[in-house]
């Protein structure tokens, strides 16, 4: 069912316009790598303060507030550039273990970070330098972290 | 004088070693990719505030203290993974236009830096929390962000093999 979903994306005009393009698959990794940088710099600098580093004489929810709109927009950008990657590279990307591996990752990345991260760095300011806060912050970067270098993998593999 | 040196490093037995090993060109490739990124974002933040467009609340002067220490951090990682990229596989960059491209633009992000920090920000108190920081500030924000976003783009067309990229004479 799967397989049948990704070989129809393969057989799909778009991919047949894009691997007929010799500039529209760079272009696309290419605006996905600057997006990420985007939303790897808001992720950053708040994790940073949460492990009660960076921007110090804030407090992590104005820290937060401030990266807020590049975070969101930069995980946009990583949707709008990421799909057409999907699409274009659907059966080679079913049949790459670090793809699902990035997958399964991003999924727990995504719901940690607008759950669990977002609880903490609302919180009481009083709760900003606790080793809560130190924790959810190192596990935050571990886990984009991981994300960026699955991700290379699958070009790799 | 400089393809010398590539030929040179290139018939090294440790340079032969890295290349040939199994894991060891993947892993490190792997940790300069998600170094430059942990370097290029934090350097964006900084950008943003300087051009005014992101984390106004912040002093300018906060900004470039508190996130130095991790962008040079990020930068050592990332440029010790990249010489040991280059060194294991020196034949495959050197003739590479992208790969040049990508040095000379870190060159000019890197003199863009100085520049500021010994003219602009010398003044840094008068405008330290000002929500739009002069236009020498901004000047210099925005040049490091299209610089800095050129190191990435040509970075990933070195790395990918997209775009014939090749030099119009043999290595």
């Amino acid at each position: 069912m799967l397989l049948r979903m990704f070989e129809w994306m393969q057989a799909s005009a778009f991919t047949t316009a894009v691997q007929n393009s010799w500039w529209a698959g760079a272009a696309f990794n290419v605006l996905h790598l600057l997006t990420l940088a985007v939303f790897a710099g808001a992720l950053l600098l708040v994790d940073l303060r949460l492990l009660g580093t960076g921007l110090r004489e804030q407090s992590v929810a104005r820290v937060a507030a401030d990266a807020r709109p590049w975070l969101i927009g930069g995980l946009v950008g990583l949707a709008i550039t990421g799909a057409p990657q999907l699409v274009s590279l659907a059966v080679r990307n079913y049949y790459n273990f670090y793809f699902w591996f990035k997958m399964a990752v991003l999924a727990v990345a995504l719901i940690y970070t607008f759950t669990i991260r977002q609880r903490v760095v609302t919180a009481d300011e009083s709760r900003s330098d606790s080793l809560q806060a130190k924790l959810v912050g190192g596990l935050s970067i571990v886990l984009w972290s991981v994300v960026t270098a699955t991700a290379r993998m699958i070009g790799l593999s | 004088m400089i393809r010398s040196l590539f030929l040179w490093i290139d018939s090294l037995e440790s340079s032969i070693a890295l290349r040939e090993s199994d894991y060891g060109y993947a892993i490190l490739l792997t940790i300069h990719v998600v170094t430059i990124i942990m370097f290029a974002g934090l350097i964006l933040m900084m950008d943003l505030r300087l051009l005014g467009w992101g984390h106004r609340s912040s002093r300018v002067s906060q900004v470039q203290s508190r996130l130095f220490p991790w962008q040079m951090f990020a930068m050592g990682a990332n440029g010790l993974t990249g010489l040991a990229l280059v060194y294991a596989q020196p034949l495959r960059y050197y003739p590479k236009i992208f790969f040049w491209l990508k040095m000379a633009l870190m060159a000019l992000a890197g003199l863009n830096a100085l520049v500021f920090h010994f003219t602009t920000y010398k003044s840094v108190a008068q405008w330290d929390t000002a929500p739009v920081p002069p236009p020498g500030a901004r000047r210099a924000g925005f040049i490091g962000l299209v610089l800095w976003a050129g190191v990435l783009v040509f970075g990933r067309l070195t790395a990918y093999n997209w775009i014939d990229t090749w030099w119009p004479w043999p290595i």
